[in-house]
């Protein structure tokens, strides 16, 4: 866990170092990263008939953490809007 | 949304094909995902750290803006939490690992998947991908609802990238940059908290 975290660390490193070049070709590598773990994961779930099993299960259950999660973010960020309008008229803006 | 699509595409070639027994998971196994896992982290990091344009945009923002990406995170993992209490199945610190995904589904299933095993992982990748698409689909009664900075927090990390797009044209320009930083501090906070709570 924490290999990967200083894996992480030391891109950012080499990212601060590289910040003059083009990285553009980066943003596609990442996505066929990821393509390629995703699918990974897909034969680990396709060859795993537990998962199978209760997959709809799995969706109700992300589906409720969706909700609680965006409910409560929003409300959160309710509370910071509210705190900062009444204050509005002495901002600078 | 055509990014999400391609992922689902790839997600679901990857079951079919571990359904029909095509590739055995053993072949491929802890070592390729693992490997992949590094270089994907290690490009990440790059792409944080060569981005100069963010340090700069943050000066000019209402401070008590910056309070944003906490209030995201400490509501997303509240409202976790809360759900946990009504999924018998999970402990909270599995719902809190999928809701520290915050919409950035690929890096947090991935993570999910290798700590905690397959089923939380996808868990996690059906959670994050729908808080994308719920926050794509209803952004506009976010900001009837809860206020201009809604629809940035349902965004999550999602608010510099994808969802970017949506929020502008629901909260209007003058909040384009705090978007983005938005999504930069929450994004940057995934590997940490997905991590602590698959640890605890």
């Amino acid at each position: 866990m924490l290999r990967i975290v200083a894996v992480m660390l030391s891109g950012i490193a080499a990212g601060v170092l590289l910040r003059h070049r083009s990285m553009r070709f980066l943003s596609k590598l990442i996505m066929v990263l990821v393509w390629a773990l995703l699918f990974l994961i897909g034969v680990e779930v396709g060859s795993d008939p537990r998962v199978i099993r209760h997959i709809h299960d799995l969706g109700l259950e992300a589906l409720l953490l969706t909700v609680g999660g965006l409910t409560g973010s929003m409300l959160a960020a309710w509370l910071l809007w509210q705190s900062i309008s009444r204050k509005r008229p002495c901002d600078e803006e | 949304m055509k990014n999400s699509l391609i992922i689902i595409l790839f997600f679901a070639a990857g079951i079919a094909s571990g359904l029909s027994g095509l590739i055995p998971s053993g072949v491929l196994g802890d070592g390729a995902s693992r490997i992949a896992l590094c270089a994907l982290m290690f490009c990440v990091g790059i792409s944080i750290g060569s981005d100069s344009t963010v340090l700069g945009n943050l000066r000019r923002l209402d401070p008590r803006l910056l309070l944003l990406p906490l209030m995201t995170i400490t509501g997303t993992l509240a409202g976790s939490a809360i759900v946990s209490i009504n999924l018998p199945g999970r402990s909270v610190t599995d719902c809190l690992a999928v809701g520290s995904g915050f919409g950035y589904y690929s890096l947090s299933s991935i993570f999910i998947n290798e700590y905690k095993g397959t089923e939380l992982g996808t868990v996690a990748l059906l959670a994050n991908i729908m808080r994308e698409i719920i926050t794509l689909l209803g952004a506009p009664l976010m900001v009837r609802w809860f206020g201009k900075l809604a629809p940035i927090s349902a965004g999550g990390a999602t608010s510099m990238d994808t969802t970017l797009p949506i929020i502008v044209r629901c909260s209007g320009e003058e909040y384009v940059i705090l978007s983005i930083v938005h999504g930069f501090a929450v994004d940057f906070s995934v590997p940490f908290l997905v991590t602590l709570f698959c640890n605890l």
